[in-house]
């Protein structure tokens, strides 16, 4: 199984580090991405037939103003809003338009600056009556984790071995923001956001960039691509709306999307080597282990603290150092994802590589929408 | 604000004060009863989009979880808590809480109307709010 029509293939990836670049360029950061992916493989410019650019913050045109300087005009150019999940819904729309024969190669990227704003929670819609009353996302995750801790009885401690865990990882990650390894001592003493979650527990203001190169599986040839990566699934969910009670512990959405996410891929999650999921504050990883099945429901931290999340676990989550440690730009975070997959699918992920790597997931869920679980969510499927 | 006898509607239209003290204003559809907040002129449930009736809801919920918010947007004074609560009828408010007797998972919580922002000057802006009502 796969997705509807023909095959699709990423050919190629690129990425700059996640970091704050207070002294480049918004279309600086993304040139260097494309640039790199396009290095990646030695893909001619002219061979790419349509783009899609993914941002949160970027603005208008932003897609273009990143390809102009690299003379890659003319073709068509999407840019695709969909908060955190803005990078990943472009690419699932370059793999749709080649899934269904419109193209037969595209260009999808993520691109945002977050240190625009200067600092502290990303903005929210103030139309919104739920952010006219205070609330931030730190906040929202802070009364999912609440609840969770309720329920399943975990502590602030099992959400800062969350962290602890994130930046082990990051060390080993040259494209990560935070590459210090910390301890549960530190990640509990720094300053407090949203209680239970203190700074370390949420993922940083980054700037980035990231880019990949897919195809058909006559352009992977026509490119001498050694090692192509089949995207088996791509899915695209939207929350449902709830005015009233909802479960706040568990993720509907995530869930939904996973089934349909193995549906298309016709794996489950026993089948998963590695999976980089949307950690955005820490309890974000420990839901997230349930809904994709990496554990059974209530079992999330356990599955931590056995380690069947590490890079040698059952199924390693996360590798890149996720959201909290790589960094969490918006736009490019779901292709940054990709990017790392496929490394780890062609065994290029170095110190950090999960030992033969097969089949990967990547997830990124997307934005603050009173009475949504969130705005949006978006599953691919990899498979070397 | 309030003035005994008299009914005080903020323009947003999502409170109300009366003789009885404040209530949110909701909406109740006529044909599959549903009851929402922020009142819409549109049934998310079953679609229908004629005579939205505009309904007070109960004054006291149940906290279903919160949190202490010590980075906010300008216009809000750090920290205050926010929450979950939600009412018998199957509606959910997200609002801050007065919390200063502490909170638990579960409490009932009552609505009152106070500040929740404040402008560039200083001035404060009221709102719907909610504290413990003491009954568990």
């Amino acid at each position: 199984m796969t997705m509807q029509g023909r095959d699709v293939f990423v050919g190629a990836v690129g990425m700059v580090p996640f970091a704050k670049y207070r002294d480049r360029t918004l279309e600086d950061l993304g040139r260097e991405a494309v640039r790199a992916a396009l290095r990646d493989a030695v893909i001619p410019r002219a061979s790419i037939e349509e783009a899609f650019c993914g941002s949160g913050y970027g603005g208008p045109l932003v897609g273009q103003r990143v390809l102009r300087d690299l003379g890659m005009t003319g073709m068509p150019v999407t840019n695709v809003e969909n908060a955190c999940s803005s990078g990943a819904t472009a690419l699932r729309e370059a793999a749709t338009a080649i899934a269904l024969g419109r193209c037969e190669s595209a260009l999808a990227f993520g691109i945002d600056k977050l240190t625009q704003f200067g600092g502290g929670t990303v903005p929210l819609e103030t139309t919104d009556l739920e952010v006219s009353q205070g609330m931030v996302m730190p906040a929202l995750y802070a009364m999912r984790a609440r609840r969770y801790m309720q329920e399943t009885g975990a502590t602030a401690a099992d959400l800062a071995r969350v962290v602890v865990k994130s930046r082990g990882n990051a060390a080993l990650n040259p494209y990560a923001q935070y590459r210090k390894p910390t301890t549960v001592k530190e990640v509990l003493g720094s300053k407090m956001i949203a209680d239970p979650f203190t700074l370390f527990m949420c993922s940083p203001t980054a700037d980035g960039a990231a880019a990949a190169v897919l195809g058909t599986e006559q352009k992977m040839r026509e490119w001498g691509i050694a090692k192509p990566i089949l995207i088996a699934a791509s899915i695209l969910q939207s929350g449902l709306y709830k005015t009233g009670y909802r479960d706040m512990a568990h993720s509907e959405l995530g869930t939904r999307s996973a089934r349909l996410a193995y549906e298309e891929a016709g794996v489950g999650p026993e089948d998963i080597d590695v999976a980089e999921v949307h950690d955005a504050f820490a309890i974000a990883e420990l839901m997230y282990y349930e809904a994709f099945g990496f554990c059974a429901e209530g079992e999330g931290v356990r599955f931590l603290e056995s380690g069947g999340s590490s890079i040698r676990g059952t199924t390693a989550v996360n590798p890149s150092g996720g959201l909290l440690s790589r960094g969490h730009p918006i736009g490019p975070t779901g292709v940054a994802q990709v990017c790392e997959m496929v490394w780890h699918l062609r065994g290029e992920a170095g110190a950090r590589q999960v030992p033969g790597a097969k089949v990967a997931l990547t997830h990124c869920s997307g934005g603050g929408i009173a009475g949504l679980d969130h705005g949006a969510s978006t599953v691919h499927v990899l498979i070397a | 604000m309030s003035v005994a006898g008299t009914t005080v509607e903020t323009t947003a239209g999502h409170w109300r004060i009366d003789a009885d003290g404040p209530s949110l204003l909701g909406s109740q559809c006529p044909v599959c009863k549903k009851r929402a907040f922020p009142k819409r002129e549109f049934c998310d449930s079953c679609g229908n989009e004629t005579g939205m009736e505009t309904v007070p809801l109960s004054r006291t919920g149940l906290l279903y979880s919160y949190t202490i918010v010590h980075i906010a947007p300008r216009g809000f004074t750090v920290p205050y808590t926010i929450g979950f609560i939600d009412l018998p009828e199957d509606v959910r408010i997200l609002a801050q809480i007065e919390s200063d007797k502490g909170l638990s998972i579960g409490d009932e919580l009552e609505l009152f109307v106070g500040p929740i922002q404040h402008e560039a000057d200083g001035s404060s802006i009221d709102g719907y709010k909610f504290r413990k009502t003491g009954r568990r």
